[in-house]
């Protein structure tokens, strides 16, 4: 166990598991429709984990079941079970949105708060930590460091977020998940909004967050989870029972030698 | 073939260029009577406009001269009863209607408060004249006051009027907030409650203040609900606990007496009134329009 996970007691204490997610049977529902049936998979820490497959495979779902989002929509529901460090997050004692600041999301389209300023939006999360004042400016501003943003906002911190560029923002989105010191971030397509430039800041952002953060992306862009992440899993909704996980493992046994041929399809641009 | 089709091409633009003219002619015909009110208000209330009117109050009846500021002031007292009386529990209301009541109770809920909506305001004058002025003995109890009709009973019955109307705008208005707002406060570990606080109604404020100087404006020219409620008063008073005047009670007491110089008054009042309705009209559109989502 190395030092910094040590020195987190609170998410270590029950298994060595530090900032892993851990997914066990996991099946969702929205009404009476199931969005992803029978999913066992670990994400682990401080790595790039890519989710891809076909549209409607359930890889969204999934991973809004890892921050308690899923159930924001009417009718939906969950069984199974989710663990984040070690510790259950559907558990009765604990509040989904306790859940949601240690497990950070950003969204597919950059969804900075409409009238709050680049500074107000990047500190949102902190201050509901109870930060404020000379802490709260420096959790802020090293925020907008680590998102690369710092440079482009430093001389208009108090102009609306809006004004900005849609891949700003995105960083802007990111730099307020970060803010908000979650152990894990989710980032649900990000870069689909976004011009080739501004996704590959976000791709390399991606890598660097890694080093700290565990990072689960959705992305439909199989280049993009070549690119960046270390470990694939690829979801498919063969029948309309609700997408499933054919295969999870290191992105280059994926992609050069994975072992479900459902799998050699879809990466190889055969469907989807 | 050929000439066939010509043909049917000018029948075309015929009927287009009817139906244009019509409908063009019923826009236009919508506007005329507000057209004719204000050239009436120009043409009758412009010239009794004086200096006195807004700082001099009316003086013994049936002599000339004197003003409305008690009017002007007692509806601008009124207005700010109701607004502080009224706003608290209209926009409570929209909130619990846009962010919480969408099952049955919200639906029961959003039923009533449109079917207050469409209670005549003498019913509500009425309503709290049974309420409130009949009971002022109790009140009094407690203020020390010993009136029975009151500015207080008169902003009871304009917040009532306000009520669904505010209610229902700050619905809609949160209801165009995009989920995906909502979402990125929730994704923060922003509680509902501090996302409603926080993210959702600021977002939605300028639609909310439009509605709150709308509905302002039409209570502002209510004279029925005040007819027992705030009586209207020929004294000055700031009193919130007496009786008040109101620029509609005024107008009306003044165009149906029988000395000119109320008529003349009466046309000022109007012309006063329809400025200030006009002003917060505008105001709202303004505020509206200014860019910030």
């Amino acid at each position: 166990m190395s030092i910094e996970q040590a020195a987190r007691p609170a998410t270590s204490a029950a298994e060595p598991d530090g900032r892993a997610v851990d997914v066990r049977g996991l099946t969702a529902w929205y009404g009476a429709k199931v969005g992803v049936r029978d999913v066992d998979i670990r994400f682990p820490q401080e790595k790039v984990t890519a989710i891809i497959g076909p549209s409607g495979c359930g890889k969204s779902t999934l991973l809004r079941c890892l921050n308690r989002m899923h159930e924001v929509v009417k009718g939906a529901r969950i069984e199974g079970s989710v663990r984040v460090g070690g510790q259950d997050i559907y558990a009765r004692s604990i509040d989904a949105a306790e859940i949601r600041q240690r497990v950070g999301m950003v969204f597919q389209r950059p969804n900075p708060f409409p009238t709050m300023s680049i500074w107000d939006n990047a500190g949102v999360g902190a201050k509901l930590l109870g930060h404020r004042g000379s802490e709260l400016s420096d959790m802020i501003e090293s925020a907008l460091r680590r998102a690369g943003l710092w440079d482009e906002v430093r001389d208009k911190l108090r102009t609306p977020a809006i004004d900005l560029s849609g891949g700003q923002q995105q960083r802007l989105c990111i730099a307020r998940c970060i803010a908000a010191r979650p152990e894990v971030i989710l980032m649900d397509e990000p870069c689909s909004a976004l011009d080739p430039a501004a996704t590959i800041r976000i791709e390399d952002l991606m890598r660097e967050l890694a080093r700290e953060y565990t990072v689960i992306i959705v992305t439909h862009n199989m280049h993009q989870a070549a690119r960046v992440s270390d470990y694939t899993a690829f979801m498919l909704a063969e029948d309309g029972a609700g997408g499933r996980l054919v295969e999870f493992a290191d992105t280059d046994t994926v992609f050069t030698n994975p072992s479900d041929q459902r799998t050699e399809a879809y990466v190889t641009g055969r469907f989807g | 073939m050929i000439a066939a089709t010509s043909r049917n091409r000018r029948r075309r633009r015929i009927v287009d260029t009817i139906a244009s003219a019509a409908i063009t002619g019923a826009g236009i015909g919508v506007i005329v009577p507000l057209v004719v009110i204000l050239l009436f208000l120009f043409v009758k209330g412009l010239p009794a406009l004086h200096v006195d009117l807004f700082t001099q109050n009316p003086g013994p009846t049936g002599v000339a001269g004197g003003g409305i500021k008690s009017s002007i002031v007692g509806s601008v007292l009124l207005l700010g009863l109701a607004l502080v009386m009224g706003l608290p529990p209209a926009i409570a209301t929209g909130v619990y209607l846009a962010e919480y009541g969408r099952g049955r109770l919200g639906f029961v809920i959003r039923f009533l408060v449109d079917v207050l909506a469409g209670v005549p305001s003498i019913t509500i004058g009425i309503f709290v004249y049974t309420a409130v002025v009949l009971n002022m003995g109790n009140i009094n109890r407690f203020t020390g006051g010993d009136q029975k009709f009151t500015a207080f009973a008169g902003g009871i019955a304009l917040a009532l009027i306000m009520l669904p109307i505010v209610s229902r705008v700050t619905e809609e208005m949160l209801l165009l907030v995009p989920q995906m707002t909502r979402e990125a406060s929730y994704a923060l570990g922003v509680p509902k409650w501090r996302t409603i606080l926080t993210v959702v109604l600021p977002a939605a404020s300028s639609g909310i203040m439009t509605g709150i100087v709308l509905a302002s404006a039409r209570v502002a020219g209510e004279a029925a609900p005040l007819l027992f409620t705030a009586l209207g008063n020929n004294f000055y008073s700031t009193s919130i606990f007496r009786p008040i005047d109101a620029l509609p009670l005024r107008i009306f007491t003044y165009a149906t007496g029988p000395f000119p110089y109320q008529h003349d008054q009466a046309w000022a009042g109007s012309f006063v009134l329809v400025m200030m309705v006009l002003v917060m009209s505008i105001g709202a559109r303004l505020l509206l329009r200014r860019p910030g989502r």
